[in-house]
């Protein structure tokens, strides 16, 4: 086995490959990514810490039996992504209910980074906004909410958006786009 | 934040499950490309047999039998066979978006690459020859034929509005012959200017007036075309049991 440090200079990629020789280095799959996809999960979802975590033993479960899907044109992170975020889906679709936003779950750095994003004009401070965002992207529609949660949230960039929710980059910029202008228009008619 | 134990709790779920093998992936790619190829393929030759119905529809004589261009167009448009190529196209379109990196083209890219490359195998397979096979084999097979598959075949199969298809099988004499109608299955004796000629098995089309039961008086006199061969073949005029279903006549 290699060790520790050894693990951490690999990429994704090279990890996976290892983990097909010898899945015992699934762990550091897991620990480069559950926490990332626990957030994830939970700003994608109203579900508890609990329901978050089930969600997320599925994920790896899935993660791992896939691995011989997963297409090295892809960042895994994408790929992992795209699992976590069908994972949700399909729980809601089972339990027939609708993803809600429950907490942004964003550091003020992120916070400033939005709030220019959305240029707001209204005077308001950042805890405000947070408050405010939450309002109104719990009354967007999910194909909106989750685009803005993975490129403002997540960080994630088009192409790894369009790989993640598998829809073309293109429909991807326009979601974003009018995500934003909604989001703008909501912020802008809200009372402070 | 995350249990304490997740990652045991997950070990211990992850022990009795297996890395699914990769010719599992594989295989389904390929079945997914399979079919979108295979459709891809339908959807082609319908676009031979549409090419091959509308390059030999009739359009020089259309305004002889009294339509308008429009109302001709709309009568003998090949509809069942651009639904048929509607129809494979939207398979070729889901397979698409299956395929493991579909997702990446929007619907605009697909639909009309999907109509490219149908129209470009189509013309080829138009040129090879099977748009009027098939037309031939499905005019000799199908009951249905002039009705759905080849309207314009059903076109010239309406007596009493002056238009007719058939095989002749009798002359009687310069001013006369007997027909056998493809459509109906009836023998019709036609009436006709003694100086068109009238050949034995040859399939024509007519239009002029019904003046009886089986009597038509023939005013244009055409040859029938490349289009419903099958059909002709099929009722070739002999052993025709006039004004009775035909199916077992061969």
């Amino acid at each position: 086995m290699l060790s520790i440090e050894d693990l951490n200079k690999k990429t994704d990629n090279e990890i996976v490959e290892l983990v097909l020789e010898n899945s015992g280095y699934f762990l550091h799959i897991v620990e480069r990514y559950k926490f990332k996809l626990f957030v994830y999960i939970r700003r994608i979802s109203n579900m508890s810490a609990e329901d978050a975590e089930d969600i997320l033993q599925d994920v790896f479960i899935k993660v791992y039996q896939n691995l011989n899907d997963f297409d090295n044109d892809l960042k895994f992170s994408s790929w992992i992504y795209r699992i976590t975020h069908n994972t949700v889906i399909d729980n809601f679709r089972k339990l027939k209910a609708r993803p809600q936003i429950f907490d942004l779950d964003m550091d003020d750095d992120r916070i400033k980074v939005l709030a220019n994003e959305f240029d707001i004009e209204k005077e308001i401070d950042e805890k405000q906004f947070k408050e405010v965002l939450n309002k109104v992207l719990s009354k967007l529609d999910v194909k909106f909410k989750e685009v803005i949660i993975l490129k403002f949230l997540e960080e994630k960039d088009y192409k790894e958006i369009s790989d993640i929710i598998k829809i073309p980059q293109g429909t991807v910029a326009s979601r974003i786009s009018k995500a934003k202008k909604l989001l703008k228009k909501e912020l802008e008619n809200i009372e402070i | 934040m995350l249990n304490e134990k997740f990652d045991q709790e997950l070990l211990g779920k992850i022990k009795d499950k297996k890395i699914i093998p990769r010719w599992h992936f594989l295989f389904k790619d390929c079945f997914v490309w399979f079919f979108g190829i295979l459709s891809l393929i339908f959807g082609s030759l319908s676009f031979s047999v549409i090419f091959y119905l509308v390059k030999h529809n009739e359009w020089d004589v259309y305004s002889q039998i009294g339509e308008s261009f429009s109302s001709f167009v709309f009568l003998v448009l090949p509809y069942f066979w651009i639904l048929f190529l509607v129809f494979f196209m939207i398979i070729v379109y889901f397979n698409m978006k299956n395929t493991k990196k579909g997702y990446r083209y929007p619907l605009h890219v697909i639909v009309f690459m999907n109509i490219m490359v149908s129209m470009l195998f189509g013309v080829l397979f138009f040129y090879i020859g099977f748009g009027q096979a098939i037309d031939d084999a499905l005019g000799e097979r199908v009951p249905f034929y002039s009705e759905v598959i080849n309207r314009r075949m059903n076109f010239w199969c309406q007596a009493e509005k002056g238009k007719l298809v058939g095989t002749v099988i009798e002359i009687k004499n310069e001013n006369s012959f007997v027909l056998i109608d493809v459509c109906h299955k009836k023998e019709w004796i036609i009436e006709h200017d003694a100086s068109v000629k009238i050949k034995i098995e040859k399939p024509i089309r007519l239009t002029g007036e019904m003046i009886a039961d089986d009597i038509f008086k023939a005013e244009i006199i055409l040859p029938a075309g490349r289009l419903g061969r099958g059909l002709f073949r099929k009722y070739n005029g002999r052993n025709f049991n006039n004004g009775k279903d035909c199916e077992n006549i061969k």
